[in-house]
């Protein structure tokens, strides 16, 4: 029988960073990690945990609490309400394209007043922030709205209030807010003075002026910037020779959006260092991840959560571990940490 | 999310028309909830891990067997379904009953089916039972050509089957809506599945049976047939198909306006009464 040989075992070459750095993560324990964010300063929002259900892909309140464990999020941002009802057009609202999926809901909703009537209580009982997605379509009519919110804020545990720059402006002829920095501004602008609650302006990674209007709302009076507004989209319909959607152009969700939505976010940050709920087509803890290293001080899930409701546990549980590996306690650490010195 | 997910193991692979597949799952435990008009939400990863839950209409329900089929819906950009790929054996994640059942009025005894190749995995299941249970049943296929109908065979003897094709292929040569006037008035009970085109003609023959005139020779009204306390479908309930969403009824990803306010299909469809509600669109 020949001799045996020796196994050659590898042994990594330690630096001494390398070595620092692992005493120090045993020292960490993700457990321990702080994942609590107060975003904004002079209106501040404080998240328990920095993940957030978008406006929409859950609804009003009452069915959220069935479908996901709200303990595992910072903040349900409830979907669009507007002063009046809207109708949300015709069949089909939501279609399949690669990649994705495409709807065009318009933002129907039954008016503020129903929806507060019907789901208020759910918002009170719920076991994180609730902040309300506001939808006008003129200036005047934000401010309405507002005020009409704002008399049963308190009372229904209101905590923030979000004005989607992604809705449609009469003044536009019916184009997005986004599309222009200096309408957008003006809506923050009377936003800011008809409430003293934290606000939040949700844009796409499809606004124009993304820098001007990411550096100039903080001036305007807003508290954080959600940089996860659905871009457009449009799909024909191969065999009915038709678009796909009812409405013609519908807003895109999924994976296809995740690369633009990374890099609106890394513009929003860099140009003016606001705190930005990031989102878009973030579907694993791994995609969360990268939302924070692209500047994102929270993360924003959407309709991810339908095929996976047990996402919001499992990216805490992911941003605790990455906190403890860098060998900090807060999940701020994260921010940024992909921009370098490259970013602009 | 809404209903628990259950494991469905693939058991086969079929075709109710070219290009419309259908999978077989055994899902014992999903079997004894599920009824004619569900469907059920399959969940799956697709390419770069994004998992979508599909609605696929229940078109079949196999109880000795523990089983349940159901057909994959067309998609609106002509790809290939990921779903038709899956290998006998596998297993995935299904989500249901998504929907409420068909409602049938106890009363009904001859029951009209009206439906193109979209509609007939929506009401496949219908006709089975509507058969086992002692109703008579017509079922009004369109086409364009013969070779878009789905098999005789998908359906029990009993059913009646008559066939309108655009092209003159086999049976009536044009649609179903020239045929429609002979059956509106011999069914107790209509149900239409399928594209605006059928839809429309159903919808249509539905108002003129509604203003045809019953008073009989004597002057008094002709007696309908007796309905029970419990009869309240309208007569005729129009299937609309819808693909993807929540199911839970959030997203109004698939909200349809009716005379009674707003119809999420996930939970209140996907039968709605066709009189009473704006169905407009593809879907």
């Amino acid at each position: 029988m020949p001799p045996r040989k020796r196994a050659k075992v590898a042994v990594p070459r330690t630096t001494g960073t390398t070595q620092a750095a692992e005493q120090l993560n045993e020292r960490i324990n993700p457990l321990t990690v702080d994942l609590a964010v107060t975003l904004g300063t002079e209106h501040a929002l404080r998240l328990e945990r920095p993940i957030v259900v978008a406006s929409g892909p859950l609804g009003f309140g009452n069915e959220a609490g069935g479908a996901i464990d709200l303990r595992d999020v910072g903040l349900f941002v409830v979907r669009g309400i507007s002063l009046r009802p809207r109708y949300g057009g015709q069949m089909p609202r939501l279609v399949e394209v690669p990649g994705g999926l495409m709807h065009a809901v318009s933002r129907e909703n039954p008016g503020a007043d129903e929806v507060m009537d019907r789901h208020g209580a759910s918002w009170r009982s719920a076991p994180c922030a609730v902040a309300l997605s506001l939808v006008a379509t003129s200036v005047k009519e934000l401010a309405q709205l507002i005020a009409r919110v704002e008399r049963r804020a308190d009372e229904l545990g209101i905590v923030a209030l979000e004005v989607d720059l992604t809705a449609p402006c009469d003044d536009l002829d019916g184009s997005r807010w986004e599309v222009s920095a200096d309408e957008a501004l003006r809506l923050i602008d009377t936003a800011r003075g008809a409430t003293d609650r934290p606000l939040i302006a949700k844009v796409s990674s499809a606004a124009n002026e993304l820098r001007r209007l990411a550096s100039e709302s903080l001036d305007a009076g807003i508290d954080v910037l959600s940089v996860s507004g659905s871009p457009h989209g449009f799909l024909p319909d191969r065999a009915r020779r038709g678009p796909a959607l009812a409405a013609g152009i519908g807003e895109l969700s999924g994976p296809l959006v995740r690369p633009a939505a990374l890099a609106a976010i890394a513009v929003a940050f860099g140009s003016s260092g606001a705190p930005i709920i990031g989102g878009g087509g973030l579907g694993s803890p791994a995609d969360a991840l990268d939302a924070f290293a692209a500047g994102a001080s929270a993360v924003s899930l959407g309709t991810a959560l339908w095929a996976d409701p047990r996402l919001p546990g499992a990216v805490g549980a992911s941003l605790r571990r990455a906190v403890a590996a860098r060998g900090e306690t807060s999940v701020l650490a994260l921010r940024g940490s992909a921009l370098g010195s490259r970013h602009e | 999310m809404g209903s628990t997910p259950v494991a469905g193991e693939l058991l086969a692979i079929g075709e109710l028309a070219p290009g419309r597949i259908t999978l077989e799952f055994r899902a014992p435990a999903l079997i004894a909830s599920l009824r004619p008009g569900h469907a059920l939400h399959v969940v799956r990863p697709e390419s770069g891990g994004y998992r979508l839950r599909r609605v696929a209409p229940v078109s079949r329900i196999d109880l000795l067997r523990g089983s349940v089929e159901v057909a994959l819906q067309p998609r609106a950009d002509g790809g290939q379904d990921a779903l038709a790929g899956l290998r006998i054996g596998e297993i995935i994640e299904l989500i249901g009953p998504i929907g409420q059942p068909i409602l049938i009025n106890k009363a009904t005894m001859r029951l009209l089916l009206i439906v193109d190749g979209e509609g007939f995995a929506w009401v496949r299941a219908l006709a089975i039972a509507a058969t086992s249970a002692g109703i008579s049943v017509t079922m009004l296929q369109q086409a364009e050509t013969s070779g878009d109908l789905p098999p005789a065979s998908l359906l029990p003897d009993m059913v009646e089957i008559v066939v309108a094709t655009g092209d003159g292929s086999i049976g009536h040569r044009g649609g179903v809506a020239d045929l429609l006037a002979e059956y509106v008035s011999w069914a107790d009970q209509a149900i239409v599945a399928g594209g605006a085109e059928i839809r429309a003609a159903a919808t249509s023959a539905a108002y003129r049976r509604r203003t045809v005139d019953r008073t009989t020779a004597s002057g008094k009204p002709a007696r309908a047939r007796t309905a029970s306390a419990g009869d309240r479908a309208p007569w005729l309930q129009a299937l609309l198909s819808h693909e993807i969403g929540c199911g839970i009824g959030a997203c109004g990803g698939c909200t349809v306006a009716s005379r009674d306010g707003q119809v999420r299909l996930c939970r209140e469809g996907p039968a709605v009464d066709a009189l009473g509600s704006q169905i407009t669109g593809g879907a």
